[in-house]
C-alpha cells in the first residue's frame, strides 16, 4: 500500500477542513505532513525542511500558486502536484507548464489522490531507464541507442517524428505532460503555439503500438488530458488499470 | 397658390392677346374683313383653360380695351364712331367674361380632381412605406422625401419628445444642417370632429418675436390617442404663403399615420420588455426551485450519512461504514456535476467561452470521455461504433468532452440499466457526426425540439436529477465551436443526440 512509508508531504492549502481532512488520511497512510495554510508559510516550511513531494493550492489568499511552484522549481526537482478548485485549464496549464508535475482538479477523491501521490513518488524516486539508458513499461521497451521501439519483440515502425515524440512521452511517466512542453521537446520552441497536429501524432502512436499489442497490456498508456495535455502511465498504473 | 399670382398668367394674357390681334389684323386690313372681333374670343378661352377664371376675365377686358383701340373707328383712341361697333364691341366683352368663366371653372375643376388625386395617391405611398417597413423610423426618409415633394417644402424632419425642447430628430431630409430655432413657426390646429385644419402663427416666449431665417417653418403635432409624442416639422419659402389645403391635409394625414406607427412600435417594444421580465422572472424562480431542490437533496443525504457515522451510539460494521463513505462519495459527485453545470452556463451566457481549436483524431476525444465513465456505464450494455477512417476534426478538447459526458450522464440518468446506450460516429455532408443515444423511454415528438432548452427537463418534472441545464450546456459548448446540435429518436428506442463537428482541413 505504501510505496515510501516516511515520505514527507508539504501540504499548501487555505482551507482548513480540506487540508485536516487530506492530512490525517496521509498520516494514516504512512506519510509525515507538514501543513501550510498560506504562500509565506509554505516557502517558511520548504526552507526548514525539505519535502519529498508537494500538494499545493493554486488558490492561496496571500501568493500566486504559479509563483510558488516557481520558486520551488528554481531550487529543487520535488514533485508538486496542483489541487485546484478552478475549472480553467489555463491555470492547470501555466502551472504544469512552471515545472508542476501533476493536478487534481477539487473535489478529488482520496483514491485519486493516493494514485497520484505514489505515481509522483516513484518517479521521483527510481530512474525509469535501465543502464543502457533503454525505458521499459510493460511489455513496451524504448531502445534509444538503436532507435527501435517493440512490443513484446514485435518491432513498431514510428516515423522519425513520432519515435522522438513517444521518447518525450515515456520520459514524463507518472506525470502530466502539457501539450507546450511535448511541442518544445518535439518540434522546438518556435512551434510552441502551433500544435496543430501533436493529436494528430499521437494518434498514430497509439495506433501503431496497439497493432503491435494484440492484448491490449498497453490500453491506457497514453491518456488525453483535454485541454491541457497527455499522462503517460508508469509500469504500476498500468498494471493497475488491467486488474 | 402653386406659382406667385400674375406673373406666368399676365405675360400668358399678353401673348394671347398679341397673337389675336396679330390675327384680327390680317383678316380685317389685309383681307378687309368686316368685323374679326371673334378671334379674341380664342385668345380668352385659351387663357381661360390655361390659367383659370380670373385670367380669362382679365384678358377679355384686355381684349375688349385692346379691339376697341386699334380696330374701332376712330382708332387710338377708346371713342366709338357707329353704334353698331359698340354692340359687337359689348358682345365681345360679354361673351369673353362667359366663356372664360365656363372654361376657368372647368379647368379649376380638373386642377382640384388632380390635387384630390395626388394627395390620395401620395398619402397612400406614404401609408404603405409606414405600414410595410420593418420599423417606422426605417420608412421616415422617403415619408419625408415625398412630403417635400407634395408639399413644396424645401426640408422636412421629425422630432419625437414630449415637448417641442426635448424633441430629438430622427428623420431629417437635410441631416448634415442644424436645425432652425422653432420660436417662430406655424402650428397646424385641427377641429378632428370637423376635420378642420387650420395654421395658426405661434410666436413663444419673449426671445420669438425674431423671424426665423431660411423658410418658414409650420408644425404638425404627431399624437397617440392619449398623447403628444413629436412634432412634423416643415420648412416652406416664405413666399409660397400657407400649404394648399390637400397639401395641408396630406402633412397631416401623414402625420397621423406616423404618430400611429410609433405609437404602436411603442406599445409592442413595453409588451416585449414585459414578456421578457416575465420569462426572466419564470426562469430565475424555475432555476432556484430546482438549484435549491437539487442541492439540498444530495446534502440531505450527506448530511444523513455523516451523522450516522459521526453518532456513538450507532455500531457500524466496517462494512457499513464503507457503504455510507461510498454514499456520501456518490452524492458529492452528484453535487459536483450540478455546480459544473452551472458554471458552463453562466459562462456561455456570459459568452465567455471561447473553444481553444486544435486538430484531433475523433478517437482521442471519444475514448478518454467513455473509460472515464466505466463506472457509471457498466450496468448498460455499451456499444462503441468508431470508424478508423473518419478525419481529424477542429474542435476543442475540453469542449466535446465535456459535451460527450454530459449526454453520457443523460443517457444513464434517463434510460436506467438495462437499457442499451450507444456511441457512434460518422461522416456525413463534410462535417463529422458523433451520436450518443440509448435505449430509455426517450421523448414525445413535441419534446424533441425543446430538449436543448433550458430549464427543460422533460415530461418528468418528478425525475429526482437534473434542472435541465445540461443538454442545454452541450448545446452551448457545440456551438461555440461552430458546430451543431441536434435531437431525435433511436432506433434503440430512446433519445438520439447527435453532435456536428467541422472537419478539419489539410490535416495530415
Amino acid at each position: 500500500m505504501t510505496v515510501a512509508p516516511s515520505a514527507r508531504i508539504l501540504l499548501v492549502e487555505d482551507d482548513e477542513p480540506t487540508r485536516r481532512a487530506v492530512a490525517s488520511n496521509l498520516v494514516a497512510h504512512g506519510y509525515r505532513v507538514d501543513e501550510a495554510a498560506d504562500g509565506g508559510a509554505a516557502v517558511r516550511q520548504w526552507e526548514q525542511a525539505r519535502p519529498d513531494l508537494i500538494l499545493l493550492d493554486l488558490g492561496l489568499p496571500d501568493t500566486d500558486g504559479i509563483s510558488i511552484v516557481r520558486r520551488f522549481r528554481r531550487e529543487a526537482t520535488t514533485p508538486i502536484i496542483i489541487l485546484s478548485a478552478r475549472d480553467l485549464e489555463r491555470d492547470k496549464v501555466g502551472a504544469l507548464d512552471a515545472g508542476a508535475d501533476d493536478y487534481l482538479t477539487k473535489p478529488f477523491g482520496m483514491e485519486e489522490l493516493h494514485a497520484r501521490v505514489r505515481a509522483a513518488m516513484r518517479r521521483a524516486l527510481g530512474p525509469s531507464a535501465d543502464p543502457e539508458g533503454a525505458v521499459h513499461i510493460g511489455p513496451l521497451s524504448l531502445d534509444p541507442n538503436r532507435r527501435r521501439v517493440t512490443v513484446e519483440d514485435r518491432e513498431v515502425h514510428l516515423t522519425p517524428r513520432e519515435y522522438e515524440l513517444l521518447k518525450t512521452l515515456l520520459a514524463n511517466t507518472g506525470r502530466v505532460a502539457s501539450r507546450a512542453r511535448l511541442l518544445r521537446a518535439v518540434w522546438g520552441t518556435e512551434y510552441a503555439d502551433e500544435g496543430h497536429y501533436l493529436h494528430v501524432h499521437v494518434g498514430a502512436i497509439r495506433r501503431k503500438l496497439a497493432e503491435a499489442d494484440p492484448d491490449g497490456l498497453l490500453a491506457g498508456l497514453i491518456v488525453a488530458e483535454p485541454g491541457i495535455g497527455y499522462r503517460v502511465s508508469d509500469e504500476e498504473e498500468l498494471v493497475t488499470a488491467k486488474s | 397658390m402653386r406659382s406667385p399670382i400674375g406673373g406666368r398668367s399676365a405675360l400668358e394674357s399678353i401673348a394671347a392677346l398679341a397673337a389675336a390681334t396679330g390675327l384680327v389684323a390680317i383678316l380685317e386690313l389685309v383681307l378687309g374683313m368686316e368685323n374679326a372681333s371673334p378671334v379674341y374670343l380664342l385668345a380668352v378661352a385659351a387663357v381661360a383653360i390655361r390659367r383659370g377664371t380670373i385670367p380669362a376675365i382679365l384678358t377679355a377686358v384686355g381684349a375688349f380695351l385692346v379691339y376697341n383701340l386699334l380696330f374701332v373707328e376712330p382708332r387710338i383712341t377708346f371713342g366709338v364712331a357707329r353704334p353698331e361697333q359698340l354692340v359687337t364691341l359689348l358682345l365681345l366683352l360679354f361673351v369673353g367674361i362667359v366663356i372664360g368663366r365656363l372654361a376657368g371653372r372647368q379647368r379649376e375643376r380638373e386642377q382640384l380632381a388632380l390635387r384630390r388625386e395626388r394627395e390620395a395617391r401620395a398619402l397612400f405611398a406614404i401609408s404603405r412605406e409606414l405600414a410595410t417597413a420593418h420599423r417606422v423610423e426605417t420608412a421616415l426618409p422617403t415619408v419625408l422625401d415625398r412630403l417635400v415633394d407634395e408639399a413644396q417644402l424645401t426640408r422636412a424632419w421629425i422630432g419625437i419628445g414630449p415637448t417641442i425642447a426635448q424633441e430629438r430628430a430622427i428623420a431629417d431630409t437635410s441631416p448634415e444642417e442644424p436645425l432652425p430655432s422653432a420660436s417662430l413657426h406655424f402650428r397646424l390646429q385641427r377641429d378632428r370632429e370637423e376635420g378642420a385644419a387650420t395654421w395658426t402663427r405661434i410666436r413663444p416666449g419673449a426671445t420669438g418675436s425674431k423671424v426665423p431665417k431660411g423658410g418658414a417653418l409650420y408644425r404638425v403635432e404627431l399624437r397617440t390617442l392619449d398623447e403628444g409624442i413629436g412634432s412634423l416639422w416643415c420648412e416652406r419659402d416664405p413666399l409660397l404663403g400657407e400649404p394648399e389645403l390637400e397639401q395641408t391635409r396630406l402633412l397631416a394625414a401623414s402625420a397621423d399615420q406616423v404618430a400611429q406607427g410609433v405609437g404602436r412600435e411603442r406599445l409592442t417594444a413595453a409588451a416585449a420588455d414585459a414578456e421578457v421580465a416575465r420569462r426572466s422572472e419564470e426562469v430565475r424562480s424555475a432555476l432556484l426551485d430546482s438549484v435549491s431542490h437539487d442541492l439540498r437533496t444530495p446534502l440531505a443525504t450527506i448530511r444523513a450519512t455523516a451523522g450516522s457515522i459521526a453518532d456513538p451510539s450507532i455500531a457500524m460494521s466496517d462494512e457499513e461504514r464503507r457503504q455510507a463513505a461510498r454514499s456520501i462519495d456518490v452524492e458529492a459527485e452528484r453535487l459536483n456535476r450540478l455546480v459544473g453545470d452551472l458554471l458552463g452556463m453562466s459562462r456561455i451566457q456570459a459568452g465567455e467561452l471561447v473553444p481553444d481549436l486544435d486538430v484531433y483524431p475523433l478517437a482521442d476525444l471519444v475514448e478518454p470521455v467513455i473509460e472515464r465513465l466505466r463506472r457509471q456505464l457498466e450496468p448498460h450494455p455499451l456499444t462503441v461504433a468508431l470508424p478508423s477512417d473518419l478525419p481529424n476534426v477542429r474542435a476543442d478538447a475540453t469542449f466535446v468532452s465535456q459535451a460527450l459526458a454530459n449526454l453520457i450522464d443523460n443517457a444513464t440518468t434517463h434510460a436506467p440499466a438495462p437499457a442499451p446506450i450507444g456511441v457512434s460516429a460518422g461522416l456525413r455532408d463534410g462535417v463529422v457526426e458523433i451520436t450518443v443515444e440509448d435505449g430509455g423511454p426517450g421523448v414525445s415528438p413535441e419534446a424533441l425540439a425543446h430538449v436543448f432548452d433550458r430549464f427543460y427537463r422533460g415530461e418528468r418534472l418528478t425525475s429526482r436529477r437534473g434542472i435541465g441545464l445540461g443538454l442545454s450546456v452541450v448545446r452551448g459548448l457545440i456551438e461555440a465551436m461552430g458546430g451543431r446540435v441536434r435531437a431525435g429518436s433511436s432506433p434503440l428506442g430512446g433519445l438520439s443526440v447527435t453532435l456536428e463537428l467541422p472537419v478539419a482541413e489539410g490535416g495530415e
